[in-house]
């Protein structure tokens, strides 16, 4: 397989402007500054895919078109709390050490809203559709088994977001299907 | 007042959509996915539907063409995270009036529902 340099370049913005309209909505959610510090494409092989997620919760969605994929959205378990607590201020909410349900919908729907604005860009620049399939919270020592479904070969699209006055992180990993991908480069 | 019905999945948008409207428009009712949407629609007689797209059991673009075919008057906003165009144009086709983006923006959300009022 050859890729064209020039085409992974041209993916390379897609995915920055993509970020930054991640961090857009999550200022406008959250009501704070948010910045995309890091936005890189790396062809990696999913068991490389980094291990010290331990401590934390991951919104995972699965996209079908073209590219089909899988999605994640990892937020450290403490920046989870904070954006639910900010997401819901003026919303009735019973807080502990886990999560309330309506904690749960509030850190879903964060996860679902800025995946859409990765894929929508996708989707508008290949003039095609790609359906986003509705978001799960998963625990994040539970990426290991989604990986396994994976292809073993994957190119991954990670951007790191920081909302640093209230030092909240999280990291998007788009993992879209390799034969689709090739797909999308000859349509660049 | 204008009576809207809340169409979204996620018990969290219902909740920040019902405090944006409240104290515009009266809230009557809340529905957590399609089929649901079109029940109430029928039962509460909103004038106002502002309906999710992605959802399970009947996604919002199924119901609001359910909707529009026992009122072809009913006004459906389209509340989404989706932007994108072809999703807007089967929205439109099944006869959607408006369209909100998500994150919402509360004076975006009152613009909106007055502007499909307004037509």
């Amino acid at each position: 397989m050859k890729i064209d340099i020039t085409k992974l370049v041209k993916l390379n913005e897609i995915a920055k402007e993509g970020s930054k309209t991640i961090a857009r909505n999550l200022s406008i959610m959250l009501g704070i500054g948010v910045e995309m510090r890091i936005s890189k494409i790396d062809f990696i092989t999913t068991r490389d895919f980094p291990k010290e997620m331990d401590d934390g919760i991951c919104v995972y969605l699965t996209f079908t078109g073209l590219p089909s994929g899988n999605l994640l959205v990892y937020f450290p378990h403490e920046g989870a709390k904070k954006v639910a607590r900010l997401l819901l201020q003026g919303i009735e909410s019973d807080s502990n050490r886990g999560f309330s349900e309506i904690e749960i919908s509030a850190i879903k729907e964060i996860g679902n809203i800025l995946t859409s604005s990765f894929i929508d860009g996708w989707a508008n620049l290949l003039k095609t559709e790609i359906d986003i399939s509705t978001p799960n919270l998963i625990n994040a020592s539970e990426i290991e088994s989604i990986l396994r479904e994976m292809d073993e070969y994957a190119f991954v699209f990670s951007s790191h977001i920081y909302a640093k006055k209230e030092d909240i992180k999280c990291q998007i990993y788009v993992f879209p299907y390799i034969n689709g991908m090739i797909e999308v480069l000859e349509k660049l | 007042m204008v009576k809207v019905l809340i169409v979204d999945d996620s018990e969290f948008m219902r909740k920040l959509l019902r405090k944006i409207l409240e104290g515009h428009f009266t809230v009557v009712g809340e529905a957590e996915n399609g089929v649901e949407a079109v029940q109430k629609f029928m039962e509460l007689k909103p004038d106002v539907v502002t309906m999710d797209i992605i959802m399970p059991i009947k996604n919002g673009i199924s119901a609001t063409a359910e909707i529009k075919k026992v009122n072809p008057q009913a006004k459906v906003v389209m509340c989404t995270s989706v932007g994108q165009e072809e999703k807007m144009k089967q929205a439109i086709k099944a006869g959607a009036d408006g369209y909100i983006t998500k994150p919402y923006q509360a004076p975006k959300v009152i613009e909106a529902i007055q502007e499909v009022l307004r037509r």
